[in-house]
């Protein structure tokens, strides 16, 4: 899926900050990566493109369709979204039902959906911890776990804040090989990354934002 | 030094006395049944309330959602109980005692966490009690934002609450609450150990900054509550007897 940001604007006025004009756009089964320092204002720019936060100014396009009015189910069923703090993202108590809940809710039968989620956990090397209670977790099992719920409903695009955080090299390769495999599949992705390697190697460009503002 | 752990909002009347109070209030709207008696209870309570500028209505809006349900819910049997009227009088007896709960609680958030911790210390609580008491309320809000967390990732994949039947949708409700509770549980179990290791517990008595002292004031809100209590006793005893 195309996506189109026009002239974003955004402002946290208790903290001082504001989104300015931001504009860029990624294409179908292109990756980019959002980088910049810390409060450069990333996070808020992810959340305004998934649509957990409203833009004061501007618009989001998916596939050239004006996002505005939309719900936020709406949205996610074409857009997954990484917390950057994946704990929050997480809502069952168990590894198996985080992934089989929401499918069951949206009419999935049980054995279906158990069989999409064990194929999702065993592409994360998380098999092994299919019947483990998802508190117990370390970050990086959170963080792998909390991207198979994204892709288990098939999304067009992603959008993942600060997805390597607390993995180690080898899950760092198994993200960027499941990443390479959505791009082939037309899935665009952006993500918002400190890891200057893992956006050199897995990001066709890079969209720097300082202040707020896109350099 | 002098009583300051009281807040003026509460014209500056004791916790303890407060919670004598409450205690009182809360006993009289489980222990009476009809809509009727419970009138008395409720205006104590809402005049005491009133006179304390306790903060009923920040309550009111806070608990918003719980208050419209049980509305809702209440109305509802009333009108398809067999008997609407007596349906009616049962659902108004339970707004009642619900509203007489909430103003009681809103006595009590009238007052910073401290003054209360102390107030149920000095009560011979233990207090290890009164700190689980205080450290329950501070991790509420957090409570409620994991809530709300986890509603917004299930929307993210795309689960449409509003497309959902009621039953359904109150399953789900159910479902959340459990990590939510957890999560709180989590906190707690981690702030209370890092308090142990400080040597928090470790003393069977503890010295207060704020030790609370009964004025003359605090005696006549005290004297005030035993009367009002006797006075409600007399009152349901012979409104029994007449009727
Ligand atoms: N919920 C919020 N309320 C107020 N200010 C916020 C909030 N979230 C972020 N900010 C502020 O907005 C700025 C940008 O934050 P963020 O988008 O998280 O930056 P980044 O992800 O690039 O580190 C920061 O200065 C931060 O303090
Ligand atoms: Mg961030």
């Amino acid at each position: 899926m195309r996506i189109d940001a026009e002239n974003l604007s955004f402002a946290y006025p208790e903290a001082g900050f504001r989104l300015d004009g931001v504009s860029f756009y990624v294409e179908s089964g292109e990756s980019v990566a959002i980088t910049g320092r810390n409060g450069s204002g990333k996070t808020t720019l992810g959340k305004l493109l998934c649509g957990l936060l409203k833009p004061q100014g501007g618009r989001v396009l998916f596939d050239g369709e004006d996002t505005s009015g939309w719900s936020l189910p709406r949205r996610g069923k074409r857009i997954g979204y990484l917390f950057q703090e994946p704990s929050k993202q997480l809502f069952a108590p168990a590894v198996m039902e985080e992934l089989t809940f929401t499918q069951e809710l949206m009419g999935t039968p049980a054995d279906e959906a158990a069989r999409r989620a064990y194929e999702v956990l065993s592409r994360f090397d998380l098999s092994k911890l299919a019947s483990q209670g998802t508190y117990t977790l370390s970050r990086g099992e959170k963080q792998r776990l909390a991207i198979c719920g994204l892709l288990l409903h098939s999304p067009e695009a992603l959008v993942l804040d600060e997805p390597t955080t607390g993995l180690d090299k080898r899950r760092g390769e198994l993200l960027a090989e499941a990443i390479r495999e959505c791009l082939s599949g037309g899935v665009s992705v952006i993500m918002i990354s400190h890891d200057r390697e893992f956006v050199k190697n897995n990001a066709s460009r890079e969209i720097r934002l300082e202040d707020g503002k896109v350099v | 030094m002098k009583n300051n752990a009281v807040p003026k909002n509460n014209a500056q009347i004791d916790p303890r006395v407060t919670f004598l109070f409450v205690f009182l209030l809360s006993a009289a709207s489980v222990m009476l049944r009809d809509a009727l008696t419970l009138v008395p209870v409720l205006v104590s309570a809402a005049v005491a309330a009133g006179w304390a500028r306790a903060p009923f209505g920040t309550l009111l809006r806070r608990l918003r959602g719980l208050w419209a349900a049980l509305l809702a819910v209440t109305l509802f049997q009333a009108l398809f109980s067999g008997d609407v009227v007596s349906g009616l009088l049962t659902g108004a007896a339970v707004l009642e005692r619900l509203l007489v709960l909430m103003l009681g609680g809103s006595l009590l958030a009238g007052y910073p966490g401290h003054a209360l911790v102390q107030g149920m210390i000095q009560l011979r609580l233990p207090y290890q009690l009164a700190y689980m008491v205080s450290i329950g309320l501070r991790f509420l809000p957090r409570f409620r934002e994991s809530f709300q967390d986890s509603l917004t990732a299930m929307q993210l994949r795309g689960v449409d609450f509003r497309r959902m039947k009621l039953r359904r949708r109150f399953k789900v409700y159910a479902y959340l609450l459990m990590p939510a509770v957890v999560s709180g549980v989590n906190s707690a179990r981690k702030l209370s150990m890092a308090m142990e290791l400080r040597g928090f517990g470790a003393y069977p008595e503890r010295t207060a900054y704020l030790p609370l002292r009964m004025k003359e004031r605090d005696w006549l809100a005290f004297a005030a509550v035993l009367l009002w209590a006797a006075a409600l006793m007399a009152g349901q005893i012979l409104w029994r007897i007449y009727t």
